[in-house]
Order: C-alpha cells, then sequence, then structure tokens
C-alpha cells in the first residue's frame, strides 16, 4: 500500500472520482490538469503510475511519453492509458516508442469501463491486493 | 392454182402447140376432122386432164365430145350428151339457151365475145353455176369446123375464193390478236380478249378460258365467250360468280393439254364435265346450244402447262388446226407474258409495299435514336461508350466537361486517360470483372480534370453482351466529390461529437457508480432507484455513441479488419457470458449447438464480437420471457452457391420482423414498427453494422422471420475467413 498514482486528466470531473476511488484503496494521488503539468509533476514526484489522458491541452500523451522517455527516471515509469479516442493506429504509434523501458499497461476506453473496475485494474497492475 | 388455167391460157397453149387451122385434106366431115385433130394421141390425155369442162362442137352447136369434168359436174353421161346440140339440152333455161346461140353466132362471125355465167340444173338436181367461154376452130381456108367449149365450175371458185378469203381474214384476226396481246393491259381482261378473239377465229363458238394452277391442280375459269350472257343470267340465278370457279384438274386432261396443243373431246360436254353432269344432261346441252364436237387447247409455256381453252363448236362449224395453234402459240407467249408481268406488278407492288413499311420504320427508328442521343447528350451524368477495347466512341457533354475536354479530343481516347491515381491492381481489377467476367464493375475513381483538379467518380461500367460476344462499354459516371465531402464532414462530425461526450458520460457514470457503492456514505431506497435509472440511461447512451462511431467508422472507410485464427464456439459462449444477466432476467432458455469438427477460423476477433453481441442481445430483447434462443455454428455451402464456408445460426422464439418491413431491416436507423410499440430500447444500428461488416469481409447475413413465432439470422462467412482490411479506426 502507499503506491503513489498520478492522475493526468484535463478534466476534474474525470480525476475527482478516480483520486476518491483509489484513495479509498490505499493510493496516495496527485493531480495534474494538463500536459506540461503532468510532465513536470511525473519528473519531480516520480509517481508509481501515471493514469494518463491522451488528448490533454499544452501537451498530448504522446508528447509527455517522448519527454519520459528522455528522462533518467522517466524512461521507466509505468503507464497506463486512460482515453476516449479508441484509435488503435494512434496507440501502437505511442505504445512502441522506441529506447525507453517505459511499460504502457494498457489502454482503456474510459466510458466503457465502471470506475471499480478501473480499480482493480490498477491494483492488478501495481501487483496491489 | 386453178385460176391461173384461164381460157386465155388454154388457147394460148393450143395456138402454140397445136395451130387452130387443120389440114383439110381429106374429105371426112368435119367433126370427124375435129375429132382426129384434136383428140388423138396425147391431146386426148390433155383434153381429158383439163380442170374445166370442155365440150367440142360442130359449128351447129352439135356436142362432138365431152371430157369427164362435165360429166361429173352436171351428173350426165356422155353419151346423153354428144350428138346434142347444146340449145337443146332440157337442163339449160331459155335464156341460157338463147345467150350461148348468140354467142356462138356472133363468134362465128369474127366478133369477140367475153365469158359469161349460166346456171345449169344438175342430173343431181341442184345448180351448176359456170363460166363459158369458147373458141372457134377453123380449117386451112379459114372456115369454121366447129368451137371448143370451156365450162368453168363458178362454185368452186367461189368456194376458193372464199377460202383464200378466209385465210385472209384469218391472218388478219391472228395478227390483230398479236398486236392486242402485245399491247394488251397486264389484267384478267387478257382472257376476256383471248376467248373473243378465238371466237371470232373460229366462228360459232362457245369458249372457256381456264387457268392452271400447278400447285393446287385444279383449273380456275377466267373466261367465258359465246354463250356468256345466258351463262352469267344462269350463275345469277345461283348467287355465285362464275369467274375464279375453280375445278378439278384430271391428270389425263392435263397431259392431253400438255402433250398435244389441240386435240378433240371426243366424249364433248359430258368428258369436260368430269363426271359431274351427267350424260343426258350433256346430251340435252350439246343439243340446246347445238354442240357438234368439243376441243381442248392447252397453253403451254417451256415444258410447263398454264392454262388450256375448252372450245365448243356449234353447227358443224370446222376447226382449222393450223390456224389454231398458230393463235395458241401466240396466245401461250402473250398470256405467259402477261401472267409474269402480273406476277411481277405483284412483287413491286410488296416490295413498295415493304419499302413503305421499312421507310416508316426506319424514320420512327431514327425518330427514336434522335430522341435517345438527346437524352443521352444532355443526361446529368457522365455517359462513356468504349469499343471492346476500352477505347471511347462515344462521351457525352457533362462527361467532356467534368475532364475539361472536348468531346472530340477524348473520343478515341479510353475511359482511364484522365484518371488522377490509379494502382495498376485496381486497374486490373476493373478490366477483369468486365472483359473477363463480362460482368458489370461497381466502384469509385479518382480523375483529374485538365486544370488538375482532382474529382472522385462514382462509376459503373457495362459490358454490352451480344452471343458471348464483348460489342461495348456503357460507362455511366457521377461527380462524387461534393457528396463525398459532405458524408466526410457529418462523418468526422460524428466522430469528433461522439468522443467529446463519451467524457461527460463516463463522468455520470463514475459519479453514479461511486454514489452506488456507498463508499461516501448510505443512499436510501428511493435514492438508489433513481440514481440506477440515471446509470442505465447514461450506459444507453454511452452504447448510442459507440454504434454511432462504428457507423461513422464504417461509412469512413476507416475500420481496420484484421483476421486471426479464432474458435467462434469461444466468442459465442464469451459473449453468451456478458450478457448472461438480461438472459436470467427474461427467464430464457439457451440452446448451443456447435459442431465440433469446425475449427479455427480466420476472422477478425473484434467484429466476430460485434456479429455475436448483436445477434444475442437482438434476440434477447426481441424474445418475450421464458423463451428460447438457439445459437449454433456448423459448416455448410453458402446459400445459392457451392461456396464452402461457416454458417452462424441465431433461432429466437421472438416477435419478429413484420412482413413488409423485412426490406428495410438493415438500413441504418430503421426499427420495425412492433417493437417500438412495446417501448424495446434499440438504435437501429446494430443491424447495419453487422451487414457493412460482413460486407465488407466477404461474408453474408439474411434470415427468416414469422410474426410472433421468432426469427432466425444466418451469418455465413467464406472458408477462407474475412479479408485483411487497412484502416484506422477499431470497432467497439
Amino acid at each position: 500500500m502507499g503506491k503513489k498514482i498520478l492522475i493526468a486528466d484535463d478534466e476534474k470531473s474525470i480525476r475527482e472520482p478516480l483520486k476518491d476511488s483509489l484513495e479509498a484503496v490505499g493510493f496516495e494521488i496527485i493531480e495534474a490538469d494538463n500536459g506540461q503539468e503532468t510532465l513536470d509533476v511525473a519528473l519531480k514526484e516520480h509517481p508509481d503510475l501515471i493514469l494518463l489522458d491522451v488528448m490533454m491541452p499544452r501537451l498530448s500523451g504522446e508528447e509527455i511519453i517522448k519527454k519520459l522517455a528522455e528522462d533518467k527516471w522517466g524512461k521507466d515509469a509505468k503507464l497506463l492509458l486512460l482515453t476516449n479516442v479508441s484509435d488503435p493506429e494512434k496507440m501502437s504509434e505511442i505504445t512502441g516508442t522506441k529506447g525507453s523501458n517505459i511499460t504502457l499497461f494498457d489502454y482503456l476506453v474510459k466510458s466503457d469501463w465502471e470506475i471499480t473496475d478501473v480499480v482493480e485494474k490498477v491494483k492488478e497492475k501495481l501487483g496491489v491486493d | 392454182m386453178k385460176n391461173q388455167f384461164s381460157l386465155k391460157h388454154i388457147f394460148g397453149f393450143k395456138r402454140k402447140n397445136r395451130p387452130d387451122k387443120v389440114n383439110r385434106t381429106s374429105s371426112l366431115p368435119n367433126d370427124q376432122i375435129l375429132k382426129e385433130k384434136l383428140l388423138s394421141g396425147g391431146a386426148g390425155d390433155f383434153f381429158e386432164s383439163m380442170p374445166e369442162g370442155i365440150l367440142l362442137v360442130d359449128t351447129k352447136l352439135r356436142v362432138i365430145a365431152v371430157n369427164k369434168k362435165i360429166e361429173k359436174w352436171l351428173g350426165y353421161s356422155k353419151d346423153s350428151v354428144v350428138g346434142k346440140k347444146i340449145t337443146e339440152f332440157d337442163f339449160l333455161d331459155n335464156e341460157s339457151r338463147k345467150v350461148i346461140d348468140n354467142s356462138h353466132k356472133k363468134r362465128l362471125q369474127g366478133s369477140a365475145i367475153e365469158p359469161y355465167e349460166i346456171t345449169i340444173k344438175t342430173a343431181r338436181g341442184d345448180d351448176f353455176s359456170g363460166l363459158v367461154g369458147a373458141s372457134v376452130i377453123t380449117d386451112d381456108d379459114k372456115k369454121p369446123l366447129g368451137e371448143i367449149v370451156t365450162l368453168s365450175n363458178l362454185g368452186e371458185q367461189k368456194a376458193i375464193q372464199y377460202e383464200q378469203e378466209q385465210y385472209v381474214s384469218d391472218l388478219k384476226i391472228l395478227s390483230e390478236t398479236a398486236i392486242g396481246l402485245a399491247e394488251f393491259p397486264n389484267t384478267d381482261e387478257i382472257y376476256t380478249y383471248i376467248s373473243e378473239q378465238l371466237q371470232k377465229l373460229i366462228g360459232d363458238t362457245i369458249v372457256f378460258i381456264n387457268i392452271f394452277d400447278s400447285e393446287k391442280r385444279v383449273f380456275r375459269l377466267k373466261n367465258i365467250a359465246g354463250i356468256k350472257d345466258r351463262f352469267k343470267t344462269g350463275v345469277k340465278i345461283l348467287g355465285q360468280n362464275p369467274y375464279e370457279t375453280e375445278y378439278p384438274a384430271s391428270e389425263k386432261s392435263i397431259r392431253n393439254l400438255f402433250q398435244k396443243n389441240l386435240f378433240p373431246i371426243t366424249k364433248g360436254v359430258f368428258e369436260i364435265g368430269a363426271g359431274k353432269i351427267p350424260r343426258p344432261v350433256a346430251r340435252t346441252i350439246e343439243k340446246v346450244f347445238k354442240i357438234t364436237s368439243v376441243y381442248g387447247i392447252g397453253f403451254t409455256w417451256q415444258d410447263k402447262l398454264f392454262g388450256n381453252a375448252i372450245v365448243l363448236l356449234r353447227n358443224n362449224n370446222k376447226l382449222r388446226e393450223d390456224i389454231i395453234e398458230t393463235f395458241i402459240h401466240q396466245t401461250s407467249v402473250a398470256l405467259r407474258r402477261s401472267q409474269a408481268e402480273q406476277a411481277l406488278e405483284k412483287a413491286r407492288d410488296e416490295l413498295e409495299d415493304r419499302v413503305k413499311v421499312r421507310t416508316a420504320d426506319l424514320q420512327q427508328t431514327t425518330q427514336d435514336l434522335e430522341k435517345f442521343k438527346l437524352a443521352v447528350d444532355n443526361a446529368s451524368d457522365h455517359i462513356i461508350i468504349s469499343d471492346e477495347n476500352g477505347v471511347i466512341i462515344y462521351i457525352n457533354q457533362p462527361a467532356a466537361m467534368a475532364a475539361g475536354y472536348s468531346r472530340q479530343e477524348l473520343i478515341g481516347k479510353t475511359p482511364f486517360s484522365w484518371v488522377h491515381q490509379m494502382h495498376n491492381k485496381y486497374y486490373q481489377k476493373i478490366w477483369h470483372k468486365i472483359k473477363v467476367e463480362k460482368k458489370p464493375f461497381v466502384g469509385e475513381i479518382t480523375r483529374r480534370r485538365a486544370n488538375n483538379e482532382v474529382y472522385i467518380a462514382e462509376v459503373h461500367i457495362a459490358p454490352v453482351v451480344s452471343n458471348g460476344k464483348i460489342l461495348f462499354f456503357v460507362q455511366i459516371e457521377r461527380d462524387v466529390t461534393r457528396a463525398k465531402e459532405i458524408d466526410q464532414a457529418k462523418s468526422e462530425f460524428v466522430s469528433l461529437t461522439s468522443h467529446q461526450l463519451r467524457t461527460p458520460l463516463t463522468t455520470i457514470n463514475w459519479y453514479a457508480g461511486l454514489i452506488l457503492g456507498e463508499s461516501i456514505g448510505k443512499i436510501n431506497e428511493k435514492q438508489r432507484k433513481y440514481l440506477s435509472e440515471i446509470k442505465e440511461a447514461n450506459q444507453r447512451m454511452i452504447k448510442l455513441v459507440s454504434a454511432l462511431l462504428n457507423v461513422s467508422r464504417i461509412e469512413l472507410g476507416t475500420f481496420i479488419v484484421e483476421p486471426e485464427k479464432i474458435d467462434l464456439q469461444k466468442v459465442s459462449q464469451s459473449v453468451l457470458a456478458e450478457v448472461k444477466k438480461s438472459i436470467d432476467d427474461k427467464k430464457l432458455k439457451i440452446i448451443e449447438n456447435y459442431k465440433p469438427e469446425i475449427g479455427k477460423v480466420n476472422a477478425d476477433p473484434n467484429l466476430i464480437r460485434i456479429v455475436f453481441q448483436n445477434l444475442l442481445t437482438n434476440a434477447i430483447k426481441y424474445t418475450p420471457e421464458k423463451g428460447t434462443i438457439t445459437i449454433s455454428v456448423d459448416r455448410v455451402k453458402a446459400k445459392d452457391s457451392d461456396q464452402e464456408g461457416y454458417l452462424i445460426k441465431c433461432a429466437d422464439t421472438g416477435y419478429g420482423i413484420p412482413k413488409d418491413q423485412q426490406s428495410k431491416i438493415f438500413t441504418k436507423l430503421f426499427r420495425a414498427d412492433n417493437v417500438r410499440d412495446k417501448s424495446i430500447e434499440g438504435t437501429g444500428l446494430g443491424l447495419y453494422i453487422i451487414k457493412s461488416i460482413l460486407e465488407h469481409s466477404k461474408g453474408k447475413i439474411w434470415f427468416e422471420s414469422e410474426m410472433n413465432k421468432g426469427t432466425t439470422f444466418y451469418v455465413f462467412l467464406p472458408r477462407e475467413g474475412m479479408v485483411k482490411k487497412a484502416g484506422t479506426k477499431k470497432l467497439d
């Protein structure tokens, strides 16, 4: 327990239920509401997992991954993409970024997932009961 | 000729060989001297052989000798005449005696007397008409010894003259006929003319003219002359036109007519009647009409019989064969010519009629063609006609305008000469379809105008095939660029807004979920119920958005088909597990029937999943409680073909699809009336999506349905499975 999760989404109404649910099961939550802030917070706080929205202002999810890959810590970061864009080509472009150890667990279409299922997925990926 | 033996000649002859002066060396009486001088030796033979009757008389007109002609003509024997004076002959009337005596006396006095006519009563009782001439015979002292009296048979001469006149008249009729026939109009009037001429030629006769129909083997009556009026009246009473009457021609009569131009019909009217006129009746007819003999005349030409004349002679009238045969010959030629010309005229008339009809047809066709051309020229669609090698032979104005060239510039080029970009494989595919398979091609091609502007054309190319040979290709195109742009914009709009919709939908879903999960505090039953309603409505909205997204992906053509080996049974079972709750809620019975030997199928798992999801959720939705749903997968042959593949069958015992709406069931946003009435939720997109998926991957879908009994959907996948398709979007 006590693992740190960064919730990166420009919509507060998405971040808030995620934050509440994940805190309820014992995760430490930090937030970012745009791309640049996501990168800054991640590089400062070194979260165990980033729940990353793909479409965000200032820096897109794709650019964030690229930047992370250039960072000493960031190249080993673990990410779970949360999106409302079901675009497999774009996703494979993102996940196929070379020269990094970045772990992209999965991409979830937000509207298709119940909040409890998202929590279960996070617990599973982080190896937490 | 008998005319040549005139008295002049006789005497001329006599003067030459037998001088009138007789040598009076003996004392014999005059008659003895005459006999000796004129009748002895060869002269006697000559005397007998003369065509004239000759009497040798003394100066007192006493008969010394006569030749046999006198005996023959007058019927009196030599002995009853010789020794008698002519003026004492009791068979001469007084006037004749007087004339003879006077002329005799004048001659003895040295006057020349012209021959004169007398009539003698013969021993047979009839009158003999003769011409009398005489010549005085003198002795050496020019003293008359007697006379040679000649008697010419005037009756015989008249007969000869008559015969000659008749002959001339016949010749006149023949030549008149020849001219008449030659100038005669080519109508049936020729038969009247022929029968009239024949009647003129023969005299008192009845003539029937028939033509011979060689196909029907009948004679057809064309004209009657001689009793025409009476016959006509008779026939009128019977109410029948005598002409064109047909009667059978016996082979014997045909043979006779053909072999002999003219032949006697020995049994007369009875024979003509061909058994239809009883013998007594035939005899009566012959009696009434004074028919004494009957002849048949055949008109033949080049070994063919084409007509005949039946000639019934009356009052012992005779037929002159040579004249008639000439007539027949003449007439045959003319008749034949007339018939040939009639046939020719008929043929010409028919030809003219046919030409008229054809001309009218042609005019109509030309008018139709012109209308057609105008229509095609002015059609809004682009129309191109090219020959079997794909060379343009016609292009309408809109097509040329779209290409940006003149019509003349494009004729002779191929319809592919102004494409923007076309993969060689696509080009070959089109050609294979239209040229080898000889089937129409339907698709899109990107074209470039003369000004380099690019446009998308929807193209239909149909080969026009006759007897397995391609005559030409008809290509109809439409510039769909604008329509495509609008479609694209529409789909992009749907896609974008769907994404934007998903975020607030997620928010509602998650917050409602949090409250319902009571992690932030207890809620009462009413609150739970209301929140559940909100969540459920929201879920429907999420599904609708997903479906709309799928439709826009399908319509944009951006969805991916990524086939891999999958187990249809597993997909089916997995989807069933997903929808287990709704199955249980409606207490539905599920029957699963998977053939173990189906093995794995090459298909996109995502798409197959959508197919199963839609089939099963529809079956659940539209089947009342406690109903049955049967799902099966089998290997089969395709409907209407020998193609092998996989058949997914989903049968329910539900409401069914109304007959009148079955054809619309795969249409986008369509929902049948009966399920709308039952307020069953649905987007009207599910079947449209499945059908689109299957059409994009060589599969098929169809169904059978009966109202309130249920519906069975069939999905067929070819053995080789789905075909890979590149794209950018997955379907959800």
